[in-house]
């Protein structure tokens, strides 16, 4: 018998999906680019279990919150570019307000001794 | 959220084009990632097969991220049903014993439950077809003393209740009759109901052509108004619409066509019916003057609730009526009461206790079906463990397991319950011969609510049945399985399961079984019931003058007794008489006397008496023994000459310890009633049915009380109904306008009223044989499946040396504990329920040891050959074999 493992590490899959809008809020990137940009930005701190990030990609694509398509590499290999629509620039508005909130006042309450 | 799911459920339509080239996409896109991310690290100077295998081990589990991803693209609910759905297929086609067994077994369960539940819709939930059914009551008068809670009403009476009434809306009367409709086509004698003129508007009905009686179409003299039903209409008169307005003739007077009433609206009530038969037309009842004196109860009465009010409000004001009518007429009221019963109630008060056991009966026939296919479906999972622990080995969740055995459940209920409607057809067609015909229950027609009752209960069926199965199946631990070569944990336990199946498959079949037996028991006491007469070789039918014709008493005297005389003469007729109404068809008169020189009862204590006319040489055709004085003479046959023959209970009742002959009696029954001497005794006659008391009757000459419609009774020599042309010949001969009615045999009409005790026995006993045949299998299943689990123990005890009896006995001593446990356990649920069938018994009780010790010894015969092969197989077991056995 086998476990479930729906989400990455030790990320939530809210997060994930936060990561990956924001990793596109620069422009359209592949799978393997927003993979580097979350490793890079964090310094390694979030550690993303790469493979998980494909039905994450995809699952977002069928919500609507991210076009795909097919184009050439910086190495001019065939890949598949994302990047955001209209709706998963409001949803990453959206999140990133709740996130802001959300670590504020966590911050606040840690930091009341 | 809604526009997110639209456009979801878009891409993925799409995608269902393009399996072949997502798969594709999504190898490239991850075939990308790994080298780019294995340039990266080479470029961070690790070697070529080092940068490989980190990339990989980044990257996680490949095959898992892609099937994840294309599962978003896909309906995997649906297409692992649709996988499931194959797999199952091919499962079942791979064993098509297998499969066949248990789809005919559901067949079985299923088609005699939608069979059983077709009769019960047609006969107890279908509601009347009367708007506001809900506030339709009957209103019965009772004698408690005589026990008659659904007795006819007097005429006086409802003409009461209606006026002084603060519950009903409306109250109307009806009464069944017949008449005789003469003109285009043989003259026929068609039941009909006088009504009052409101009967229809207070059940709601229109016509569907003409109109309804108008209020004063209820006087008398102007009441020669008819309304047709449906049937009549489209058979004597073609479905003409402009029959509306014509005259016809009934009775041979004119009655007017006033409109021809909707299809199934009659409203019969059978315990007040004179002739047993629903009405086909209707005229409306002139009510006379001295309706109000009250006399005779011969009415039914029906009344529409007031809104609000209920049953109860309505049967407290009734019996306060009755009540205020006994102060005003004691002689005629005391001892009477009254029952207000819902119509819905009312019509199937009767069968409604035989049809609830039938459907128990039923219902664990279903039971033991269900038990049944999961005791082969789980003999079947631990053949199939292997298979099963593969599967979880390669990944496949518990639930996709529990998912996919449901599956081929529910696949097999599907199969099971399509033949199961085939099967309940079938049964249906047989069912509706054996239904009495007092339901009349003519269809066996398949309804939507049948297709969909057979639908719901395969589907739970599937569900009982596969559940133990899937569970199993789930539990099933890969490692064990995959490692043990012999037994393993989930197979002992699957068999403890079986056990429990086998068990109580055996303890439900001796419940039917003793059901069963007891029903039928009681259908054989029932059935030697020796009724008071000779119903052997009887035809019976009746002639009814009409008065227009045949307006003097001493012409019905003359007619009847000239008919009777060219009846004896036909070759083959025996005997022949007259008769008012025959034992067992229809109600009989009955009245209330007095006895010369005894003191009048007291109110309330009435004497009281059936009373019969009858013909010349009456208790020798109907083969009724003469206790004591004599019969009629001639003379007396033809001459009102006031004697009277009584029957032996109530010689017994009002004359006891004197002798009844020469005491003279008072009858009730004329407008002038004159003392009649009794010069005999004679049997009594079991007239309202076989499992009645005789109660006291009183025979009159029909010269005393000449009616004009008689019963006839033909003894013949072999077939009766052999003689029925030349009977009509005679009668034709000599009025070619008289139809002959009530066509039956004595024979017919007594099988006719144990009908109800007929249909529950033979159908229990059937249920009671699947119920047997399937716990014969079910347990002959465990034994079997036991057997080989211990093939390679046999082996050993017999290369140890143990006798092949020793074997034997062990094996047949486990099949006859199962059996001993199932029969202990089932006479402790046939104890328990069989008082619950107690009103349908008769002559046993519903703890009849007999019964019950009988059908447990012949269950353990049963279960005794059912071990018999396997325990034949087990002695027969090579001990070489056996040891190099899996």
């Amino acid at each position: 018998m086998k476990e479930k493992r729906e989400s990455p590490g030790d990320l939530l899959q809210g997060t994930l999906d936060l990561l990956i809008l924001k990793a596109l809020a620069r422009g359209p990137m592949h799978g393997y680019g927003v993979a580097e940009w979350i490793h890079q930005t964090s310094e390694d701190v979030l550690k993303v279990e790469e493979g998980a990030l494909y039905p994450a990609l995809h699952r977002l694509e069928l919500r609507g919150l991210l076009s795909a398509e097919w184009g050439a590499s910086d190495n001019n290999r065939r890949a598949k570019f994302y990047s955001l629509t209209a709706a998963g620039r409001k949803q990453l508005a959206q999140e990133t307000e709740f996130w802001r909130r959300m670590s504020g006042a966590v911050a606040r309450i840690l930091q009341t001794a | 959220m809604f526009r997110e799911w639209l456009n979801n459920l878009r891409l993925r339509l799409r995608a269902l084009a393009k399996r072949r080239q997502l798969r594709r996409d999504l190898e490239e896109e991850v075939a990308f990632h790994l080298a780019a991310r294995e340039m990266r690290n080479r470029e961070a100077g690790m070697d070529e097969e080092e940068a490989r295998y980190s990339a990989r081990r980044d990257f996680g589990n490949v095959t898992l991220a892609k099937e994840r991803s294309f599962e978003m693209w896909t309906f995997s609910l649906l297409e692992n049903f649709y996988q499931d759905l194959r797999h199952a297929l091919r499962v079942l086609r791979n064993k098509p014993a297998f499969a066949a067994v248990a789809v005919l077994t559901l067949a079985v369960g299923i088609g005699a439950n939608s069979a059983v539940f077709s009769v019960v819709n047609t006969v107890l939930l279908k509601a009347l077809p009367y708007p506001h059914e809900q506030r339709l009551v009957m209103i019965w008068e009772t004698k408690a003393r005589e026990g008659h809670d659904h007795n006819v009403v007097s005429p006086a009476n409802f003409l009461y209740w209606k006026e002084h009434n603060t519950v009903f809306e409306q109250m109307a009367a009806f009464f069944d009759d017949t008449s005789t409709l003469t003109g285009e086509g043989e003259p026929e004698e068609i039941p009909s109901q006088g009504v009052s003129t409101n009967l229809f508007s207070l059940l709601g009905i229109s016509p569907i052509l003409g109109r309804d009686f108008s209020d004063d179409e209820g006087q008398r003299g102007r009441n020669h108004e008819v309304l047709l039903s449906y049937g009549l209409w489209y058979r004597r008169f073609g479905g003409d619409r402009d029959v509306v307005g014509k005259t016809i003739r009934l009775d041979a007077e004119s009655y007017l066509v006033v409109g021809v009433m909707p299809p199934g609206v009659t409203l019969f009530a059978s315990q007040g019916s004179l002739t047993g038969k629903p009405a086909q037309l209707w005229w409306p009842y002139g009510w006379k003057a001295d309706d109000r004196t009250p006399r005779g109860r011969w009415m039914s009465a029906i009344g529409r609730l007031k809104t609000g009010v209920s049953v109860t409000q309505a049967q407290t004001e009734m019996n306060g009526l009755v009540a205020s009518f006994t102060k005003t007429y004691p002689d005629f009221e005391s001892g009477w009461g009254v029952n207000a019963v819902p119509v819905h109630e009312d019509q199937t008060s009767v069968i409604r206790p035989t049809l609830v056991v039938l459907l128990g009966a039923v219902g664990f026939v279903l039971l033991i079906t269900c038990a049944n296919i999961s005791n082969l479906l789980l003999s079947r999972a631990s053949s199939r463990e292997r298979e099963i622990a593969v599967r979880g080995a390669l990944g496949a969740s518990w639930w996709r397991i529990l998912q996919q055995s449901l599956t081929e459940s529910l696949l097999l209920a599907f199969f099971g319950g399509t033949l199961g409607i085939l099967t309940a057809r079938w049964a249906l067609s047989a069912v509706v011969l054996l239904v009495p015909k007092t339901l009349h229950m003519n269809s066996n027609a398949l309804d939507w609510r049948m297709v969909a009752f057979a639908a719901g209960i395969s589907v739970l069926t599937g569900l009982v049945f596969g559940l133990a199965p899937a569970l199993q199946a789930a539990r099933t631990d890969s490692y064990e399985a995959l490692r043990e070569a012999g037994r393993s944990e989930t197979e002992l336990r699957g068999h403890r399961v079986r056990n429990v199946f086998a068990v109580a498959q055996i303890s439900m079949s001796l419940v039917l079984l003793a059901g069963g037996g007891l029903l039928l028991e009681s259908f054989v006491k029932l059935s030697s019931v020796d009724p008071g007469f000779n119903p052997r070789n009887l035809l019976t039918f009746r002639v009814t003058l009409p008065s227009v014709k045949y307006s003097k008493p001493n012409e019905y005297i003359s007619f009847f007794q000239q008919l009777l005389d060219q009846l004896r003469t036909l070759p083959g007729v025996r005997a022949a008489t007259i008769d008012n109404s025959f034992p067992l068809t229809g109600m009989t008169p009955g009245t209330d006397f007095d006895i010369a020189g005894k003191p009048a009862p007291s109110p309330g204590q009435e004497r009281v008496t059936e009373v019969r006319l009858i013909g010349s040489d009456y208790f020798r055709t109907m083969g009724i023994p003469l206790l004591r004085g004599r019969t009629f003479s001639d003379r007396e046959e033809s001459v009102q000459s006031h004697v009277v023959i009584i029957s032996e209970s109530l010689a017994r009742q009002y004359f006891p310890g004197e002798d009844p002959l020469g005491q003279r009696v008072r009858i009730y029954m004329k407008d002038q009633n004159d003392f009649c001497e009794i010069i005999g005794v004679v049997g009594d006659v079991k007239r309202q049915g076989l499992d009645t008391v005789a109660q006291g009757a009183s025979y009159w000459p029909h010269a005393e009380l000449p009616f004009s419609s008689m019963m006839l009774a033909v003894r013949t020599d072999g077939d009766p109904l052999a003689k029925l042309a030349a009977i009509r010949g005679i009668v034709q001969r000599m009025d070619p306008d008289l139809p002959l009615s009530d066509i039956a045999t004595m024979d017919q009409a007594v099988a006719d009223s144990v009908a109800r005790q007929h249909f529950s026995a033979v159908l229990v006993a059937i249920f009671a044989g699947i119920a047997l045949f399937l716990a014969a299998i079910g347990i002959y299943g465990v034994v079997a499946h036991a057997v080989s689990l211990r093939t390679r123990e046999f082996g050993i005890r017999m290369a140890l040396g143990a006798e092949r009896g020793d074997v034997w006995s062990l094996v047949v001593r486990q099949g006859m504990l199962l059996g001993g446990v199932g029969v202990t356990f089932g006479v402790i649920g046939a104890w328990l329920l069989t008082p619950l069938i107690r009103g349908l018994l008769f002559g046993v009780g519903t703890h009849d040891p007999g019964t019950i010790a009988g059908v447990a010894a012949f269950l353990m015969v049963v279960v005794l050959a059912a071990c018999w092969i396997p325990a034949h197989r087990a002695t027969h077991v090579d001990p070489i074999v056996a040891l190099r056995y899996e």
